[in-house]
């Protein structure tokens, strides 16, 4: 590595041509390395956004089976409503005032956290400012009166805010937070902190999937306290229970309030459901989370009691039975009990719906609508329809509807009131804008729409306004326009799905309604990495994803190869390989561009497709389960930990062995897996490993976590973080 | 390079051949990368793509002349095939480390391994297929030239060829 000082300049004694060419060639196969290292960062890209979607549309999936639970659960310990009812099914209308006892909480002398009183006043939001930057945590109380303000406050708002620039200097518009504190504080230092002078509007998604979502929301609330005509929230996809149960704020929330997590998180799903849906600015700018569909009626939008929309996800009973949810693969009757007394949704007698069987196509009257706002989530090639297992525990009439007999023919009513309106609502929170024209329902996501810049063209006219603002999606530049400059996303959380992945963005409103964009990027690391080090970087934590992903669904990929390699040779082509991953795993991605990442090839060029699972493995030693079995429980893992946090009332992280096969058994059954009951009581017992008829859940999961065997440094230091996990 | 070009005219001269020059193998992966590039999805690359697709390469400010000479040289709108007549040949294939080791050598006659950081810029801004000064930044922030202003080329032809082979396997 000569890096010597050259005293002489270098005499050129090359040909003018030689030179040329020596340049040429330099100049083009310096362009091609960038040229692919663009196209990995893209399709990096690609493969974060595919399984974070995904992961949404599984999300669809749960809550289904949890309200199959509720249909079908019986009270184990028989005292008392369970967590689930409670967060699932509330009789409390969000309206009415929940029984808050946080007055009688007192605050012990030994807290050393922020200390904040009501009404809350600039030297309140400091002392949060200054206790969350030292990672304190606000005792359980005060949060209680924080939301339980909060609620009050919201229960004055109208759905749609309306704002004005002609008093103020300049709005800012942030997006999506997801938990990420640092940005905030970013944001608040760079641009300033709420104030009359600095009026701020957040687009929602303020938690989940960061680590910090108490404390962003904590922020943002105490600053609508404090100036609620300078601050303004719009409510998020992420602003509901149900997505909270998956994506970790629910979680945090109850690692941080262990005693009063329960009551922390029902009010916060009370001010979820209360929080505005839009905003408009100047009567010519409209803000919203996610965007519009081709049925957006802003009038009705206005209109609406918006807190009866509890979560996205817990649609309208009705909505169930039209939905296709794999109707091909099912061949179980899907039924619904018709008595929904616990239900704040109660139907009449003439919403009885009859049975739906697997070839039948209902003449769904919601469809007509020219965008339906809930698609299929993607069922697995490979579950196979069964019929639900009695359990002795289940009582029949539950599972039964009385019109066994009558299929297709029969006209489903036209949708109710609740219906639209819950649909007018999802499309707000998770539609996505799309180049081509039209409205067509979003299956990447499986909830809102796609929606092409006619539509927006058409709302944007209809309503006199000029532009539409909403968040989202993430983006590399925390912001994108499209639709001909006349809808902007924006997104405020960096580095996103990893360092150095994208940077994040405000907005800054003036009177001239002409968008400026500020840009930043939180990085922990102080070194500057070069473009090719960050691709590097993003690029292998996707490649890590993508390959936990096969090893989740190995036996469908193994029979699927196996058909191809009749011989047993165990290679199959490149081609064959991809079109197997293609259809079992459902992720739209480049495979043969990314094969080289994945598997190994023989000196044929064909493809060894075992060679893919050699590097992952499981994270403890596996209990002795059937293959099939621990494949689901690795598939799955995330949604058992939730559904045993939920049961797990007392947050001891044990559960009962009953409560475990009871549990097991529905969420198979609702998967329609194949998991016999010897399987499942061998596993209950094995997994007992105190022999007291409880089961340490976490360190069961813990066997179920997929780990990449090469990387021993993490490995490690997971272990020794486990013990020490009392 | 004889082989390459000749598969050029020949690719040139005879559009709906092309897929025959490819194995099925490639041209799933060239469909793949056009996928890529054609980011709005509706099957061709137009000039936005093209334009998105050099600004995230570094180049910004490419002349509208520029991109409308490269959409001229296709017969039509880029679709796919035309894709791969005009570009199949660039995605793939590298040109040995030998090959690029050699070109930089032209310009160090005296063999010390590095070149002055401004003979460098001069040298590929001002001839040829000219870098433009964007590009030149960007290599100069990967590949930081020392305090005295010489740029290690043979550390940067390494890394370039050797880190891209380990990715590729």
């Amino acid at each position: 590595m000569g890096c010597g000082t050259s005293a002489t300049a270098v005499t050129h004694r090359e040909t003018p041509e030689t030179a040329m060419k020596a340049a040429v060639l330099i100049q083009r196969w310096y362009r091609r390395y960038m040229a692919r290292l663009e196209i990995r960062r893209r399709y990096t890209w690609n493969i974060f956004q595919s399984i974070e979607y995904a992961g949404e549309q599984d999300q669809l999936q749960l809550s289904s089976f949890f309200t199959y639970m509720l249909d079908n659960f019986t009270q184990l310990n028989g005292n008392g409503p369970d967590l689930i009812s409670q967060l699932l099914d509330p009789v409390l209308d969000p309206w009415f005032d929940r029984e808050t006892c946080y007055k009688t909480i007192s605050i012990p002398e030994s807290y050393t956290g922020p200390r904040i009183s009501f009404p809350l006043s600039v030297s309140d939001t400091n002392a949060l400012l200054s206790a969350f930057k030292e990672q304190q945590v606000l005792h359980a109380r005060y949060v209680l009166q924080l939301l339980f303000e909060t609620k009050k406050l919201l229960k004055e708002m109208p759905n749609i805010i309306h704002l004005s620039t002609s008093y103020t200097k300049e709005i800012t518009i942030c997006g999506d937070l997801h938990g990420r504190l640092d940005d905030l504080l970013l944001i608040f230092y760079k641009n300033g902190l709420p104030s009359a002078e600095t009026p701020y509007i957040f687009n929602g998604d303020f938690v989940d999937r960061g680590k910090k979502s108490v404390e962003v929301v904590i922020l943002l609330f105490a600053y609508l306290l404090l100036y609620p005509d300078h601050m303004h929230l719009n409510r998020g996809n992420h602003e509901d229970h149900i997505m909270n149960l998956r994506y970790g704020f629910t979680k945090e929330v109850m690692q941080k309030y262990k005693t009063h997590g329960r009551e922390i998180l029902q009010l916060f799903q009370d001010v979820f459901s209360l929080l505005p849906i839009a905003t408009v600015i100047d009567a010519k700018i409209l803000i919203v989370h996610g965007g519009i569909s081709d049925q957006t009626d802003l009038e009705m939008l206005n209109s609406i009691e918006r807190h009866k929309v509890k979560s996205a996800l817990r649609f309208p009973r009705h909505s169930l039975e039209q939905l296709d949810i794999g109707q091909s693969h099912r061949l179980g009757k899907r039924m619904r009990s018709t008595d929904s007394s616990h239900s704040s949704r109660s139907y009449t007698e003439n919403h009885r719906t009859p049975s739906l069987s697997g070839a039948s196509t209902s003449s769904s009257s919601s469809s007509s609508s020219s965008c339906s706002s809930l698609c299929s989530p993607r069922t697995p090639s490979c579950i196979s329809p069964q019929t639900y297992p009695s359990s002795p525990s289940t009582p029949h009439n539950v599972l039964q509807v009385p019109f066994l007999d009558s299929l297709c023919s029969v006209p489903l009513p036209s949708p109710p009131q609740q219906e639209q309106e819950w649909k007018q609502i999802v499309d707000i929170l998770w539609s996505d804008p799309k180049t081509q024209e039209g409205c067509m329902p979003n299956t990447f996501r499986g909830g809102g729409c796609y929606f092409g810049p006619d539509i927006t063209q058409r709302l944007l006219h209809q309503h006199r306004l000029q532009l539409l603002i909403r968040s989202h999606e993430c983006k590399q530049e925390g912001y994108e326009l499209c639709h001909d400059g006349k809808v902007i996303t924006i997104f405020s959380a960096s580095n996103y799905y990893e360092e150095g992945s994208n940077r994040g963005a405000y907005i800054k409103l003036g009177k001239e309604l002409v968008p400026r964009f500020y840009q930043y990027q939180v990085s922990r690391t102080t070194r500057r990495l070069t473009l090719t080090q960050r691709v590097r970087v993003a690029e292998g934590s996707a490649l890590r994803a993508l390959k936990e992903k096969l090893f989740a669904h190995r036996s469908e990929l193994m029979a699927a190869f196996q058909q191809y390699d009749q011989n047993e040779t165990g290679c199959v082509s490149v081609g064959e390989w991809a079109k197997v991953l293609e259809s079992v795993l459902r992720l739209d991605l480049p495979w043969r561009t990314l094969r080289p990442h994945l598997v190994h090839l023989a000196p044929d060029g064909s493809v060894e497709y075992q060679s893919s699972f050699e590097d992952v493995g499981p994270g403890a030693p596996l209990p002795q389960v059937a293959p099939n079995l621990a494949e689901t429980l690795f598939r799955y893992r995330t949604d058992l930990e939730i559904i045993f946090n939920i049961i797990d009332k007392d947050h001891s992280g044990l559960i009962s062995i009953e409560e475990f096969r009871h549990t097991w058994r529905l969420f198979s059954a609702h998967l329609g897996v194949a998991i016999d009951d010897s399987a499942i009581d061998e596993l209950a017992r094995s997994i007992d490993f105190n022999k007291d008829g409880s089961i340490d859940f976490t360190e069961f999961l813990e066997a179920f976590r997929v780990v990449h065997k090469l990387d021993m440094k993490e490995q490690l230091s997971q272990k020794m973080g486990r013990k020490k996990y009392s | 390079m004889a082989p390459k070009k000749a598969k050029k005219r020949a690719a040139e001269g005879a559009n709906s051949n092309v897929f025959s020059m490819f194995e099925q193998a490639q041209i799933q992966e060239f469909k793949e990368a056009f996928t890529i590039m054609d980011q709005n999805r509706d099957g061709f690359i137009d000039k936005n793509d093209l334009r998105d697709t050099f600004a995230a390469l570094g180049r910004l400010n490419v002349k509208q002349e520029e991109i409308d000479d490269m959409l001229k040289e296709a017969p039509g709108p880029i679709n796919f095939t035309v894709f791969l007549t005009m570009f199949g040949e660039k995605l793939k294939g590298a040109d040995p480390e030998e090959t690029i080791l050699n070109a930089f050598k032209v310009f160090d006659t005296e063999g010390k391994g590095v070149l002055k950081k401004d003979y460098v810029t001069q040298m590929l801004t001002t001839q040829a297929d000219r870098f433009t000064s964007e590009e030149m930044e960007q290599m100069f922030t990967a590949f930081p030239p020392d305090v005295a202003g010489n740029l290690d080329y043979k550390n940067l032809v390494h890394i370039i060829t050797h880190g891209e082979e380990k990715d590729q396997e």
